[in-house]
Protein backbone atom coordinates (compact mmCIF):
# COMPACT_ATOMS: atom_id res chain seq x y z
CA UNK A 1 0.00 0.00 0.00
CA UNK A 2 2.66 2.52 1.01
CA UNK A 3 6.22 2.31 -0.16
CA UNK A 4 8.64 5.06 0.76
CA UNK A 5 12.33 4.97 -0.07
CA UNK A 6 15.18 7.45 0.20
CA UNK A 7 12.73 10.21 1.05
CA UNK A 8 14.19 13.65 1.62
CA UNK A 9 12.15 16.80 2.22
CA UNK A 10 13.72 20.23 2.40
CA UNK A 11 12.02 23.57 2.44
CA UNK A 12 13.06 27.18 2.59
CA UNK A 13 12.15 29.07 5.74
CA UNK A 14 13.20 32.73 5.99
CA UNK A 15 15.92 32.26 3.37
CA UNK A 16 17.53 29.24 5.06
CA UNK A 17 17.16 25.74 3.72
CA UNK A 18 15.77 23.38 6.33
CA UNK A 19 15.96 19.63 5.96
CA UNK A 20 12.84 18.16 7.55
CA UNK A 21 13.32 14.53 6.60
CA UNK A 22 16.27 12.61 5.26
CA UNK A 23 16.78 9.02 4.19
CA UNK A 24 13.34 7.87 5.26
CA UNK A 25 12.19 4.52 3.97
CA UNK A 26 9.47 2.11 5.04
CA UNK A 27 6.68 0.00 3.66
CA UNK A 28 3.20 -0.56 4.94
CA UNK A 29 1.00 -3.31 3.63
CA UNK A 30 -2.63 -2.87 2.71
CA UNK A 31 -4.90 -2.96 5.73
CA UNK A 32 -2.07 -2.52 8.20
CA UNK A 33 -1.57 0.27 10.71
CA UNK A 34 1.50 2.25 11.45
CA UNK A 35 2.19 4.75 14.22
CA UNK A 36 4.83 7.43 13.82
CA UNK A 37 6.32 8.83 16.98
CA UNK A 38 9.23 11.11 17.78
CA UNK A 39 10.20 14.41 19.38
CA UNK A 40 8.56 17.63 18.20
CA UNK A 41 10.11 18.97 15.05
CA UNK A 42 11.20 15.56 13.82
CA UNK A 43 9.25 15.97 10.62
CA UNK A 44 6.58 13.41 11.38
CA UNK A 45 3.79 15.75 10.28
CA UNK A 46 5.85 16.59 7.20
CA UNK A 47 5.87 12.90 6.30
CA UNK A 48 2.11 12.75 6.66
CA UNK A 49 1.65 15.80 4.44
CA UNK A 50 3.85 14.16 1.81
CA UNK A 51 1.73 11.00 2.00
CA UNK A 52 -1.40 13.14 1.65
CA UNK A 53 0.06 14.74 -1.47
CA UNK A 54 -0.11 18.21 0.08
CA UNK A 55 3.66 18.67 0.17
CA UNK A 56 6.19 17.87 -2.55
CA UNK A 57 9.22 15.84 -1.57
CA UNK A 58 12.71 16.81 -2.66
CA UNK A 59 14.21 13.38 -3.26
CA UNK A 60 13.27 9.73 -3.10
CA UNK A 61 10.18 7.76 -3.99
CA UNK A 62 6.75 7.69 -2.44
CA UNK A 63 4.29 5.16 -3.82
CA UNK A 64 0.74 4.65 -2.77
CA UNK A 65 -0.98 1.57 -4.10
CA UNK A 66 1.80 1.18 -6.65
CA UNK A 67 1.42 4.70 -8.00
CA UNK A 68 3.57 7.76 -7.27
CA UNK A 69 1.89 9.93 -4.65
CA UNK A 70 -0.26 12.71 -6.08
CA UNK A 71 -2.51 15.39 -4.66
CA UNK A 72 -6.24 14.78 -4.33
CA UNK A 73 -6.14 11.01 -4.31
CA UNK A 74 -9.79 10.33 -3.70
CA UNK A 75 -9.35 7.38 -1.35
CA UNK A 76 -6.99 9.15 1.03
CA UNK A 77 -8.50 10.72 4.15
CA UNK A 78 -6.56 13.19 6.29
CA UNK A 79 -7.55 13.96 9.87
CA UNK A 80 -5.82 16.84 11.62
CA UNK A 81 -5.48 17.77 15.28
CA UNK A 82 -7.40 21.05 15.12
CA UNK A 83 -8.92 23.19 12.44
CA UNK A 84 -10.05 20.18 10.48
CA UNK A 85 -13.61 21.44 10.79
CA UNK A 86 -14.85 24.71 9.37
CA UNK A 87 -16.29 26.95 12.13
CA UNK A 88 -19.00 28.31 9.79
CA UNK A 89 -20.48 24.94 8.97
CA UNK A 90 -22.64 22.82 11.25
CA UNK A 91 -21.56 19.31 12.20
CA UNK A 92 -23.74 17.90 9.42
CA UNK A 93 -22.47 20.37 6.80
CA UNK A 94 -18.89 19.64 7.86
CA UNK A 95 -19.46 15.91 7.55
CA UNK A 96 -21.03 16.22 4.10
CA UNK A 97 -18.36 18.62 2.83
CA UNK A 98 -15.97 15.95 1.59
CA UNK A 99 -18.55 14.41 -0.73
CA UNK A 100 -19.88 17.81 -1.86
CA UNK A 101 -16.40 18.90 -2.84
CA UNK A 102 -16.01 15.71 -4.82
CA UNK A 103 -19.09 16.63 -6.79
CA UNK A 104 -21.56 14.21 -5.18
CA UNK A 105 -25.12 15.66 -5.30
CA UNK A 106 -26.24 17.37 -2.13
CA UNK A 107 -28.98 14.89 -1.23
CA UNK A 108 -26.69 11.90 -1.48
CA UNK A 109 -23.93 13.68 0.42
CA UNK A 110 -26.26 14.49 3.27
CA UNK A 111 -27.59 10.94 3.39
CA UNK A 112 -24.06 9.51 3.55
CA UNK A 113 -23.16 12.07 6.22
CA UNK A 114 -26.17 11.04 8.27
CA UNK A 115 -25.16 7.42 8.08
CA UNK A 116 -21.59 7.93 9.24
CA UNK A 117 -22.61 10.44 11.94
CA UNK A 118 -24.99 7.84 13.34
CA UNK A 119 -22.21 5.27 13.25
CA UNK A 120 -20.07 7.57 15.39
CA UNK A 121 -22.87 8.55 17.74
CA UNK A 122 -22.91 12.27 16.90
CA UNK A 123 -26.11 12.52 14.88
CA UNK A 124 -27.79 14.35 17.77
CA UNK A 125 -25.25 17.16 17.45
CA UNK A 126 -25.80 17.62 13.69
CA UNK A 127 -27.03 21.21 13.91
CA UNK A 128 -24.28 22.40 16.23
CA UNK A 129 -21.38 24.49 15.06
CA UNK A 130 -17.88 23.24 15.94
CA UNK A 131 -17.63 25.88 18.69
CA UNK A 132 -20.61 24.22 20.38
CA UNK A 133 -19.06 20.73 20.28
CA UNK A 134 -16.67 19.17 22.77
CA UNK A 135 -13.19 18.26 21.59
CA UNK A 136 -14.16 14.60 21.39
CA UNK A 137 -17.29 15.33 19.37
CA UNK A 138 -15.29 17.48 17.00
CA UNK A 139 -12.87 14.67 16.24
CA UNK A 140 -15.81 12.31 15.81
CA UNK A 141 -17.20 14.68 13.17
CA UNK A 142 -13.78 14.75 11.49
CA UNK A 143 -13.71 10.95 11.47
CA UNK A 144 -17.31 10.78 10.25
CA UNK A 145 -16.41 13.09 7.39
CA UNK A 146 -13.49 10.91 6.32
CA UNK A 147 -15.69 7.81 6.56
CA UNK A 148 -18.14 9.26 4.04
CA UNK A 149 -15.31 9.21 1.51
CA UNK A 150 -14.88 5.45 1.94
CA UNK A 151 -11.12 5.81 2.11
CA UNK A 152 -8.64 2.96 1.91
CA UNK A 153 -5.93 5.08 3.50
CA UNK A 154 -6.38 7.05 6.73
CA UNK A 155 -3.73 9.63 7.58
CA UNK A 156 -3.97 11.16 11.03
CA UNK A 157 -1.88 13.96 12.47
CA UNK A 158 -2.08 13.83 16.28
CA UNK A 159 -5.83 13.52 16.04
CA UNK A 160 -6.51 13.15 19.75
CA UNK A 161 -3.77 15.21 21.34
CA UNK A 162 -6.03 18.00 22.56
CA UNK A 163 -8.44 15.62 24.31
CA UNK A 164 -8.57 14.52 27.93
CA UNK A 165 -7.38 11.00 28.75
CA UNK A 166 -10.78 9.30 28.91
CA UNK A 167 -12.18 10.87 25.75
CA UNK A 168 -8.93 10.04 24.04
CA UNK A 169 -9.17 6.36 25.00
CA UNK A 170 -12.79 6.26 23.89
CA UNK A 171 -11.82 7.58 20.46
CA UNK A 172 -8.87 5.20 20.24
CA UNK A 173 -11.34 2.36 20.83
CA UNK A 174 -13.67 3.74 18.16
CA UNK A 175 -10.81 4.02 15.71
CA UNK A 176 -9.68 0.48 16.49
CA UNK A 177 -13.19 -0.87 15.86
CA UNK A 178 -13.37 0.95 12.55
CA UNK A 179 -10.02 -0.30 11.46
CA UNK A 180 -11.03 -3.88 12.25
CA UNK A 181 -14.34 -3.47 10.45
CA UNK A 182 -13.19 -1.56 7.36
CA UNK A 183 -9.71 -3.01 7.00
CA UNK A 184 -8.30 0.27 5.74
CA UNK A 185 -4.67 1.22 5.95
CA UNK A 186 -3.88 3.71 8.73
CA UNK A 187 -0.94 5.99 9.41
CA UNK A 188 -1.10 7.76 12.75
CA UNK A 189 1.28 10.50 13.84
CA UNK A 190 1.32 10.91 17.60
CA UNK A 191 3.53 12.06 20.43
CA UNK A 192 1.76 9.75 22.86
CA UNK A 193 3.59 6.47 23.45
CA UNK A 194 0.53 4.54 24.69
CA UNK A 195 -1.46 5.66 21.66
CA UNK A 196 1.29 4.52 19.31
CA UNK A 197 1.46 1.10 20.96
CA UNK A 198 -2.32 0.72 21.16
CA UNK A 199 -2.96 1.54 17.49
CA UNK A 200 0.24 0.80 15.55
CA UNK A 201 1.12 -2.63 14.21
CA UNK A 202 4.35 -1.01 13.19
CA UNK A 203 5.81 1.81 15.25
CA UNK A 204 8.28 4.06 13.47
CA UNK A 205 10.42 6.00 15.91
CA UNK A 206 11.87 9.19 14.48
CA UNK A 207 14.95 11.14 15.56
CA UNK A 208 14.95 14.88 16.12
CA UNK A 209 15.30 17.03 12.97
CA UNK A 210 16.28 16.30 10.35
CA UNK A 211 13.94 13.38 10.84
CA UNK A 212 15.22 9.88 10.22
CA UNK A 213 13.76 6.57 11.29
CA UNK A 214 15.70 5.49 14.37
CA UNK A 215 13.98 2.22 14.84
CA UNK A 216 10.93 0.23 13.80
CA UNK A 217 9.09 -1.65 16.55
CA UNK A 218 6.90 -4.54 15.45
CA UNK A 219 3.70 -4.64 17.46
CA UNK A 220 1.43 -7.09 15.69
CA UNK A 221 -0.16 -8.22 18.96
CA UNK A 222 -2.30 -5.10 19.05
CA UNK A 223 -5.89 -5.12 17.86
CA UNK A 224 -7.88 -5.66 21.02
CA UNK A 225 -9.35 -3.18 23.48
CA UNK A 226 -7.89 -5.16 26.36
CA UNK A 227 -4.41 -4.82 24.98
CA UNK A 228 -4.10 -1.70 27.13
CA UNK A 229 -4.23 -3.82 30.28
CA UNK A 230 -1.82 -6.53 29.23
CA UNK A 231 1.81 -6.80 30.45
CA UNK A 232 3.06 -6.95 26.85
CA UNK A 233 1.52 -3.51 26.26
CA UNK A 234 3.55 -2.06 29.13
CA UNK A 235 6.71 -3.76 27.89
CA UNK A 236 6.22 -2.30 24.42
CA UNK A 237 5.60 1.14 25.85
CA UNK A 238 8.81 0.94 27.89
CA UNK A 239 10.73 -0.24 24.85
CA UNK A 240 9.46 2.65 22.73
CA UNK A 241 10.18 5.13 25.52
CA UNK A 242 13.70 3.79 25.87
CA UNK A 243 14.45 4.11 22.17
CA UNK A 244 13.10 7.67 22.08
CA UNK A 245 15.19 8.65 25.08
CA UNK A 246 18.30 7.03 23.68
CA UNK A 247 17.76 8.91 20.42
CA UNK A 248 17.40 12.15 22.30
CA UNK A 249 20.64 11.43 24.23
CA UNK A 250 22.51 10.83 20.99
CA UNK A 251 21.42 14.02 19.39
CA UNK A 252 22.26 15.97 22.56
CA UNK A 253 25.89 14.84 22.49
CA UNK B 1 -25.59 34.26 25.13
CA UNK B 2 -28.98 35.40 23.86
CA UNK B 3 -29.98 38.92 24.78
CA UNK B 4 -33.50 39.56 25.96
CA UNK B 5 -35.17 41.58 23.18
CA UNK B 6 -37.56 43.39 25.53
CA UNK B 7 -34.74 44.57 27.70
CA UNK B 8 -32.74 45.78 24.69
CA UNK B 9 -35.74 47.66 23.30
CA UNK B 10 -36.19 49.43 26.64
CA UNK B 11 -32.49 50.36 26.70
CA UNK B 12 -32.71 51.87 23.24
CA UNK B 13 -35.93 53.74 24.03
CA UNK B 14 -34.19 55.20 27.09
CA UNK B 15 -31.21 56.30 25.01
CA UNK B 16 -33.49 57.92 22.41
CA UNK B 17 -35.40 59.85 25.07
CA UNK B 18 -32.19 61.01 26.71
CA UNK B 19 -30.69 62.19 23.40
CA UNK B 20 -33.89 64.06 22.50
CA UNK B 21 -33.95 65.65 25.97
CA UNK B 22 -30.35 66.86 25.57
CA UNK B 23 -31.21 68.28 22.15
CA UNK B 24 -34.35 69.98 23.55
CA UNK B 25 -32.50 71.48 26.51
CA UNK B 26 -29.65 72.73 24.30
CA UNK B 27 -32.16 74.32 21.95
CA UNK B 28 -34.10 75.94 24.81
CA UNK B 29 -31.04 77.35 26.55
CA UNK B 30 -29.54 78.65 23.31
CA UNK B 31 -32.90 80.07 22.23
CA UNK B 32 -31.86 80.93 18.70
CA UNK B 33 -33.96 80.50 15.53
CA UNK B 34 -31.18 78.50 13.79
CA UNK B 35 -31.32 75.76 16.42
CA UNK B 36 -34.91 74.46 16.69
CA UNK B 37 -35.83 71.77 19.23
CA UNK B 38 -36.79 68.17 18.48
CA UNK B 39 -40.58 68.77 18.39
CA UNK B 40 -40.40 71.51 15.82
CA UNK B 41 -37.81 69.62 13.78
CA UNK B 42 -39.72 66.36 13.67
CA UNK B 43 -42.92 68.22 12.75
CA UNK B 44 -40.99 69.82 9.91
CA UNK B 45 -39.59 66.45 8.95
CA UNK B 46 -43.10 64.97 8.71
CA UNK B 47 -44.36 67.94 6.70
CA UNK B 48 -41.34 68.00 4.36
CA UNK B 49 -41.42 64.27 3.72
CA UNK B 50 -44.92 64.83 2.27
CA UNK B 51 -43.61 67.69 0.13
CA UNK B 52 -40.63 66.06 -1.57
CA UNK B 53 -37.92 65.40 0.99
CA UNK B 54 -38.61 61.72 0.41
CA UNK B 55 -37.33 62.01 -3.18
CA UNK B 56 -34.04 63.47 -1.94
CA UNK B 57 -33.84 60.79 0.72
CA UNK B 58 -34.44 58.11 -1.86
CA UNK B 59 -31.81 59.39 -4.26
CA UNK B 60 -29.23 59.72 -1.47
CA UNK B 61 -29.93 56.21 -0.19
CA UNK B 62 -29.69 54.89 -3.72
CA UNK B 63 -26.29 56.55 -4.21
CA UNK B 64 -24.89 55.17 -0.94
CA UNK B 65 -26.16 51.63 -1.55
CA UNK B 66 -24.97 51.48 -5.17
CA UNK B 67 -21.56 52.93 -4.22
CA UNK B 68 -21.07 50.39 -1.42
CA UNK B 69 -22.12 47.50 -3.66
CA UNK B 70 -19.90 48.70 -6.50
CA UNK B 71 -16.92 48.87 -4.16
CA UNK B 72 -17.71 45.69 -2.27
CA UNK B 73 -17.57 43.16 -5.09
CA UNK B 74 -14.16 43.99 -6.60
CA UNK B 75 -12.62 44.84 -3.21
CA UNK B 76 -13.63 41.52 -1.68
CA UNK B 77 -12.55 39.50 -4.71
CA UNK B 78 -9.19 41.22 -5.01
CA UNK B 79 -8.61 41.28 -1.24
CA UNK B 80 -9.18 37.55 -0.88
CA UNK B 81 -6.78 36.75 -3.72
CA UNK B 82 -4.06 39.14 -2.50
CA UNK B 83 -4.28 37.67 0.99
CA UNK B 84 -3.91 34.15 -0.31
CA UNK B 85 -1.38 34.58 -3.13
CA UNK B 86 1.72 36.07 -1.57
CA UNK B 87 3.46 36.61 -4.90
CA UNK B 88 0.66 38.81 -6.20
CA UNK B 89 0.47 40.71 -2.94
CA UNK B 90 4.16 41.57 -3.19
CA UNK B 91 3.44 43.47 -6.39
CA UNK B 92 0.18 45.00 -5.22
CA UNK B 93 1.21 46.00 -1.69
CA UNK B 94 3.28 49.08 -2.69
CA UNK B 95 0.37 50.45 -4.71
CA UNK B 96 -2.06 49.87 -1.87
CA UNK B 97 0.26 51.45 0.70
CA UNK B 98 0.91 54.48 -1.47
CA UNK B 99 -2.69 55.11 -2.47
CA UNK B 100 -4.62 54.05 0.66
CA UNK B 101 -3.64 57.03 2.88
CA UNK B 102 -4.28 59.63 0.17
CA UNK B 103 -7.56 61.40 0.99
CA UNK B 104 -9.30 60.67 -2.28
CA UNK B 105 -11.92 63.37 -1.67
CA UNK B 106 -9.32 65.85 -3.01
CA UNK B 107 -10.07 64.48 -6.45
CA UNK B 108 -13.69 65.66 -6.20
CA UNK B 109 -13.23 68.65 -8.55
CA UNK B 110 -11.44 66.46 -11.09
CA UNK B 111 -14.07 63.70 -10.84
CA UNK B 112 -16.90 66.20 -11.30
CA UNK B 113 -15.16 67.74 -14.28
CA UNK B 114 -14.69 64.31 -15.84
CA UNK B 115 -17.96 62.64 -14.93
CA UNK B 116 -20.35 65.54 -14.52
CA UNK B 117 -22.75 66.66 -11.80
CA UNK B 118 -25.01 63.59 -11.85
CA UNK B 119 -25.00 60.29 -9.98
CA UNK B 120 -21.95 58.83 -11.69
CA UNK B 121 -19.39 61.22 -10.23
CA UNK B 122 -20.68 60.76 -6.68
CA UNK B 123 -20.97 57.01 -6.90
CA UNK B 124 -17.52 56.77 -8.44
CA UNK B 125 -15.87 58.85 -5.75
CA UNK B 126 -17.55 57.06 -2.85
CA UNK B 127 -16.78 53.67 -4.39
CA UNK B 128 -13.10 54.45 -4.79
CA UNK B 129 -12.79 55.59 -1.19
CA UNK B 130 -14.72 52.65 0.25
CA UNK B 131 -12.98 50.21 -2.09
CA UNK B 132 -9.65 50.75 -0.35
CA UNK B 133 -11.09 50.34 3.13
CA UNK B 134 -12.73 47.04 2.25
CA UNK B 135 -9.75 45.86 0.19
CA UNK B 136 -7.25 46.30 3.01
CA UNK B 137 -9.53 44.66 5.60
CA UNK B 138 -10.34 41.71 3.35
CA UNK B 139 -6.73 41.18 2.37
CA UNK B 140 -5.60 41.15 6.01
CA UNK B 141 -8.44 38.76 6.96
CA UNK B 142 -7.59 36.49 4.05
CA UNK B 143 -3.91 36.45 5.08
CA UNK B 144 -4.85 35.32 8.57
CA UNK B 145 -6.92 32.33 7.46
CA UNK B 146 -5.54 29.30 9.23
CA UNK B 147 -3.34 27.24 6.94
CA UNK B 148 -4.42 23.93 8.49
CA UNK B 149 -8.03 24.76 7.68
CA UNK B 150 -7.07 25.19 4.03
CA UNK B 151 -5.02 21.97 4.14
CA UNK B 152 -7.88 19.99 5.56
CA UNK B 153 -10.22 21.14 2.79
CA UNK B 154 -7.48 20.62 0.18
CA UNK B 155 -7.10 17.06 1.42
CA UNK B 156 -10.80 16.55 0.70
CA UNK B 157 -9.93 17.27 -2.91
CA UNK B 158 -11.00 20.91 -3.14
CA UNK B 159 -9.92 23.01 -6.08
CA UNK B 160 -8.84 26.64 -5.76
CA UNK B 161 -12.37 28.00 -6.28
CA UNK B 162 -13.77 25.67 -3.64
CA UNK B 163 -11.08 26.84 -1.20
CA UNK B 164 -12.35 30.39 -1.70
CA UNK B 165 -15.96 29.34 -1.43
CA UNK B 166 -15.75 27.09 1.62
CA UNK B 167 -12.80 28.54 3.53
CA UNK B 168 -11.49 31.98 2.56
CA UNK B 169 -14.79 33.77 1.93
CA UNK B 170 -16.63 32.63 5.08
CA UNK B 171 -13.47 33.26 7.13
CA UNK B 172 -13.33 36.84 5.84
CA UNK B 173 -17.07 37.52 5.87
CA UNK B 174 -17.44 38.86 9.44
CA UNK B 175 -14.53 41.27 8.89
CA UNK B 176 -15.91 42.30 5.50
CA UNK B 177 -19.23 43.20 7.11
CA UNK B 178 -17.48 45.13 9.87
CA UNK B 179 -15.49 47.01 7.22
CA UNK B 180 -18.73 47.71 5.41
CA UNK B 181 -20.31 49.18 8.55
CA UNK B 182 -17.32 51.43 9.11
CA UNK B 183 -17.28 52.37 5.43
CA UNK B 184 -20.94 53.32 5.65
CA UNK B 185 -20.06 56.34 7.79
CA UNK B 186 -17.38 57.37 5.33
CA UNK B 187 -19.71 56.86 2.39
CA UNK B 188 -22.44 59.08 3.84
CA UNK B 189 -19.93 61.80 4.73
CA UNK B 190 -18.48 61.80 1.21
CA UNK B 191 -21.97 61.72 -0.27
CA UNK B 192 -23.08 64.72 1.78
CA UNK B 193 -20.02 66.66 0.77
CA UNK B 194 -20.34 65.86 -2.92
CA UNK B 195 -24.10 66.58 -2.92
CA UNK B 196 -23.62 69.99 -1.35
CA UNK B 197 -21.08 70.84 -4.02
CA UNK B 198 -22.31 69.14 -7.09
CA UNK B 199 -26.06 68.86 -7.38
CA UNK B 200 -28.29 71.02 -9.48
CA UNK B 201 -32.08 70.97 -9.53
CA UNK B 202 -34.46 68.01 -9.32
CA UNK B 203 -33.75 65.42 -6.69
CA UNK B 204 -30.28 66.58 -5.74
CA UNK B 205 -30.07 64.48 -2.63
CA UNK B 206 -30.20 65.41 1.02
CA UNK B 207 -26.89 67.27 0.95
CA UNK B 208 -28.27 69.55 -1.77
CA UNK B 209 -31.62 69.86 0.05
CA UNK B 210 -29.85 70.88 3.27
CA UNK B 211 -27.73 73.53 1.61
CA UNK B 212 -30.79 74.98 -0.11
CA UNK B 213 -32.68 75.19 3.18
CA UNK B 214 -29.68 76.83 4.79
CA UNK B 215 -29.44 79.40 2.00
CA UNK B 216 -33.15 80.25 2.46
CA UNK B 217 -32.67 80.41 6.26
CA UNK B 218 -35.45 77.86 6.71
CA UNK B 219 -34.01 76.38 9.86
CA UNK B 220 -36.73 73.81 10.57
CA UNK B 221 -36.48 72.53 6.98
CA UNK B 222 -32.70 72.24 7.38
CA UNK B 223 -33.26 70.19 10.50
CA UNK B 224 -35.74 68.00 8.65
CA UNK B 225 -32.88 67.26 6.25
CA UNK B 226 -30.52 66.53 9.14
CA UNK B 227 -33.06 64.07 10.57
CA UNK B 228 -33.49 62.43 7.16
CA UNK B 229 -29.76 61.90 6.74
CA UNK B 230 -29.43 60.63 10.31
CA UNK B 231 -32.26 58.17 9.84
CA UNK B 232 -30.78 56.95 6.57
CA UNK B 233 -27.46 56.20 8.28
CA UNK B 234 -29.19 54.52 11.19
CA UNK B 235 -31.38 52.40 8.94
CA UNK B 236 -28.49 51.22 6.74
CA UNK B 237 -26.44 50.44 9.83
CA UNK B 238 -29.30 48.30 11.15
CA UNK B 239 -29.51 46.45 7.84
CA UNK B 240 -25.80 45.64 7.94
CA UNK B 241 -25.97 44.49 11.53
CA UNK B 242 -28.93 42.30 10.71
CA UNK B 243 -27.04 40.89 7.72
CA UNK B 244 -24.10 40.02 9.93
CA UNK B 245 -26.35 38.12 12.33
CA UNK B 246 -28.07 36.30 9.46
CA UNK B 247 -24.96 35.53 7.43
CA UNK B 248 -22.55 34.71 10.27
CA UNK B 249 -24.53 32.78 12.88
CA UNK B 250 -21.36 31.00 14.08
CA UNK B 251 -19.87 34.35 15.16
CA UNK B 252 -22.32 34.91 17.99
CA UNK B 253 -22.09 31.49 19.67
Amino acid sequence: MIKVSGLEVTYVNKNTRVTALTGVGFTLEKGHTCAIIGPSGCGKSTLLYVLAGLLKHTRGEVNINGEPVRPKRRETALILQDYGLLPWKTALQNTALGLLIRGVPKKESLAAAEESMKELGIWEARDHYPAQLSGGQRQRVAIARSLTLKPDLFLMDEPFSSLDALTREGLQDTLLEFWKKKKSTMVLVTHNIEEAVFLGQKILIFSAGPGRILHTVRNYEMGDRDYRRQPLFYDRCSLVREIIERGRGNSAQ
Amino acid sequence: MHSKPKHVAADYAGAVILLLAVWGLASLSLNKPYFPGPCESFLAFGREMGKGLWAHLLVSTYRVVVSLAAALVPAVALGMVLGRVERLDRYAAPFVYLTYPVPKIIFLPLVITLLGLGDVSKIFLISVIVFFQILVTTRDASRQVNKSMVDSVLSLGAGELQIYRHVIFPACLPKILTALRISLGTAIAVLFFSETLASRGGAGGIGYYLMEAWARLEWDVMFAGIIAMGLMGFFLYLVLEWAEKKLCPWESL
